[in-house]
């Protein structure tokens, strides 16, 4: 079945993440998408498998118009979603987990046990998957489940195959096992898109590649047409202005603040070593999923590592809590805002006096209220936030203005090792500004910060080192001067 | 697969040992447990109890709870009973059908609340349980109805049959279980609802329509709890706005647990539910039959519940273990 898409495009609350997408999928072939995370791949393979209906531009199935309005409708017309984190009923059977949802009859009939479990032997066979049907499915790996998810889309004779990122949760061996069988479903005609972040993959599996950026589609290439170092070239996009990143007193002394060696948690980060300087801004770049918060995590110690060590001016952390940490002076803004960073129906000038307990509260832990307004209306006018007094709650206020109020929560603190996870996302370019002005004296006063973020540009513009990390470990330390958009790139990916 | 395997897959095979072990010990305490007389009284407290825990079971696998059932049973009965004032004739299939229905219709309001406002079920059905208590007092003017309101043929409906002289609340019960059981492992609705409970968002995905099955569940649920008003009505021969089915929910609920139903969703099976409910049954006979004073028996009940599902946890535990070690 030939998949196509005409000028579709997606709106969020106003924002434009997908502009005019013309796409072409024939069958028996693979075809991979590319581009950063937010390029606008997941966005559109949501809408070719109805998870999100586009705002404009149509669906074509072998040339005539669809309209696809839920997964349901997707999957009738053979279009089927293998997600990234197989979506499986574990306590129930194989063969159940297969024909959910599709099974022959009325919501009364008795299910034809012998007929299901038969017929799940034969797509199993069909992809070489030695399991009984009839098994539970709780305890199967990955792997299997994944293997399961395209069984059910073949049980319902799906013709397109749309595989988001499915290579990821697997190990080697898993992902040929997975290739050897994407070939040849490849073979028998079905029309197959294969999103994923490495590119070695999408030149062994791929015809095609269609590469993404910043929400428009930017080319379609032959893979064997096309070198990596321009697939990363077109991700990226137009050559950035490079912005010079001042040195500061204290970089150049180099008195190292922190010191992590061979940090390593299973299955999230592995053998993390780098080393922090005073009043510097140590820039975390990578991929989505690449392992930066919870590395930042495990440093703050609000999660748990497996061995390694780290060390805070010289002397070795033996005690990790988030309560430890923040009496040394670490301060971390987490990245996300609502769930993490902020007690939304509390006062903002609560929130922002709540890392400092001991200091706005006498001995006898009864709070002064005239110190919390005090401390906090500093911050208020310094950073210009926005709002009507001090007392109003949090969650009224915007995006980037309650990111100030967390920064200066932990301002208040007098951090000496401030980490921000994506600090900028989801505010606006004037607050964005704002805040790289607020980082940039921070380091200046002799902060050190460590900057996760998965904008290149406010990587390159703030960081002074750059540590790239790579499913889990890290795969390049930079200076600022040998950094840019494509080393960083070609680092996070492959 | 051996037959030692198979036989330790049964996930039962925990409460079963419990009840084995329990009667056991109960008897060698005292041997008047084993009498007649003694498993006539489990086998006359359990099928009420029985009845409302099969829709209750249907409520937890699909992730829920309802404990507003109490109030269902009173409301039903006190319904049919203000009927059977009037018309003292209603036969008794007419009776099932009034109670079964009233009971559908509160189940489906708390269905609605919950699927329709997204509020979390304990929260509404915790204000059902209220105001459908509310609504008995409402509609009895708070007066009992007695036993000479109910008809002779509703109180022979506990007592007596035509087969066996087994009396026909046990075998409508049985009848309403072995229903219960077949729907749950053959039917399609049967195994969406474990879909529905397993994976919600898969199970949306997969295209089920999970508002309809949450409503269908709660509707269930209380329409057995309708019946099972009847069933009070019947064998009690009263029926007190402030006394009858007050909290029940406790058991119904307590026996779905201890039966192995999980209260995160996806598992439980009905001869799991109703080995719940014998094991409860027998524990509440054999407390006075053990001459354990009355103000104990109320703990001691408690008290064995905690650890029937604690042992139940240990013996599923040892048993994977043991497979897992026949594997290797």
């Amino acid at each position: 079945m030939k998949l196509a898409t005409k000028n579709i495009g997606k709106t969020f609350s106003g924002v434009n993440v997908l502009r005019n997408v013309d796409f072409e999928l024939e069958p028996g072939e693979v075809h991979a998408l590319v581009g950063e995370n937010g390029a606008g791949k997941s966005t559109f393979v949501k809408i070719l498998s109805g998870v999100y209906t586009p705002t404009e531009g149509q669906i074509l199935l072998n040339d005539s118009s669809i309209d696809i309005t839920s997964p349901i409708v997707a999957q009738n017309q053979g279009v089927t979603l293998i997600h990234q984190e197989p979506q499986s009923f574990s306590h129930l059977t194989v063969a159940e987990n297969i024909f959910m949802g599709h099974m022959e009859g009325s919501n009364f009939s008795r299910i034809k046990w012998s007929d299901i479990i038969l017929e799940s032997n034969k797509i199993l066979n069909s992809i070489g998957l030695q399991i009984d049907p009839r098994n539970i499915m709780e305890g199967l790996s990955i792997a299997d489940q994944q293997m399961i998810e395209i069984a059910g889309a073949l049980s319902k004779n799906s013709k397109v195959l749309i595989m988001d990122e499915p290579t990821s949760p697997l190990t080697p061996n898993e992902v040929s096992k997975l290739f050897k069988i994407v070939n040849q479903l490849k073979k028998s005609g079905m029309a197959i898109i294969f999103i994923s972040h490495r590119l070695e993959e999408i030149r062994l599996i791929s015809d095609r590649v269609t590469i993404f950026r910043d929400g428009d589609k930017i080319i379609t290439k032959k893979i064997n047409e096309v070198s990596n170092e321009e697939i990363i070239k077109f991700m990226i996009g137009r050559d950035l202005k490079k912005t010079e990143v001042s040195e500061n007193n204290y970089i150049k002394n180099k008195k190292i603040i922190l010191d992590v060696k061979n940090l390593t948690l299973q299955s999230k980060f592995q053998d993390i070593s780098f080393e922090l300087h005073k009043g510097e801004i140590l820039g975390f770049a990578g991929l989505v999923g690449a392992g930066r918060t919870e590395v930042a995590k495990s440093i703050f110690g609000s999660e748990l590592f497996d061995s390694g060590e780290i060390f805070f001016k010289g002397e070795k952390i033996n005690n990790y809590s988030p309560n430890e940490s923040i009496k040394k002076g670490f301060a971390y803004v987490p990245e996300d805002r609502k769930q993490m960073g902020i007690f939304g129906s509390v006062a903002v000038e609560d929130n922002m006096t709540s890392a400092i307990p001991k200091i706005i509260s006498n001995l006898f832990g009864v709070i002064n209220k005239k110190r919390v307004s005090s401390l906090s209306n500093e911050y208020i006018k310094k950073f210009d936030i926005a709002l009507t007094s001090g007392r109003q709650l949090i969650e009224e206020l915007s995006g980037g203005n309650q990111q100030k109020c967390i920064i200066s929560k932990w301002l208040l603190s007098k951090p000496s090792i401030l980490i921000l996870d994506e600090p900028t996302r989801g505010v606006d370019v004037g607050v964005k500004s704002e805040m790289y002005e607020i980082i940039k004296k921070l380091s200046e006063a002799g902060t050190s910060i460590i900057l996760i973020s998965s904008e290149l540009p406010e990587i390159l513009s703030l960081a002074h080192r750059i540590v790239v990390m790579r499913e889990g470990r890290i795969s390049k330390i930079l200076n600022h001067s040998d950094a840019t958009q494509e080393i960083i790139m070609q680092n996070a990916i492959n | 697969m051996t037959f030692f395997d198979k036989f330790l897959r049964i996930r039962e095979l925990g409460i079963l040992t419990i009840i084995i072990v329990f009667v056991v010990v109960a008897s060698i305490i005292d041997p008047r447990f084993l009498t007649f007389d003694s498993w006539r009284a489990v086998f006359m407290a359990i099928p009420l109890i029985l009845v409302m825990a099969m829709g209750q079971m249907m409520v937890i696998i699909c992730r829920h709870v309802d404990i507003s059932i109490g109030s269902i049973l009173a409301f039903a009965a006190i319904a049919i009973g203000l009927i059977f004032i009037e018309y003292p004739n209603t036969p008794l299939w007419v009776a099932i059908i009034i109670t079964a229905f009233v009971g559908a219709i509160m189940g489906l309001i708390n269905g609605i609340i919950v699927t329709k406002f997204n509020v979390h079920s304990i929260i509404v059905t915790l204000g059902t349980l209220s105001l459908y208590r509310g609504l008995v007092f409402i509609v009895s003017g708070g007066r009992q109805i007695d036993r000479n309101d109910i008809p002779l043929s509703i109180i022979s409906f506990s007592q007596t049959s035509f087969l066996f002289s087994i009396p026909s609340i046990l075998i409508t019960s049985t009848i309403i279980v072995l229903i219960t059981h077949y729907m749950m492992r053959h039917t399609i609705i049967g195994r969406e609802i474990y879909a529905t409970g397993s994976n919600p968002v898969a199970a949306h995905l997969k295209g089920i329509n999970v508002t309809k099955i949450t409503l269908f569940v709660f509707t269930l649920c209380g329409m057995l709890s309708g019946i099972a008003g009847l069933f009070y009505a019947s064998r009690f021969g009263y029926v007190n706005p402030g006394v009858t089915g007050v909290g029940i929910e406790f058991i119904v609920i307590a026996g779905v647990i201890i039966g192995g139903t999980s209260i995160t969703g996806g598992s439980g099976s009905v001869l799991g539910t109703f080995l719940g409910i014998l094991l409860l049954g027998i524990i509440n006979v054999a407390l006075p039959v053990l001459n354990i004073p009355g103000g104990y028996q109320k703990a001691i009940y408690g008290v064995i519940i905690v650890a029937a599902l604690a042992l139940d946890q240990l013996i599923i535990y040892r048993m994977k273990k043991l497979r897992s070690l026949k594997n290797v």
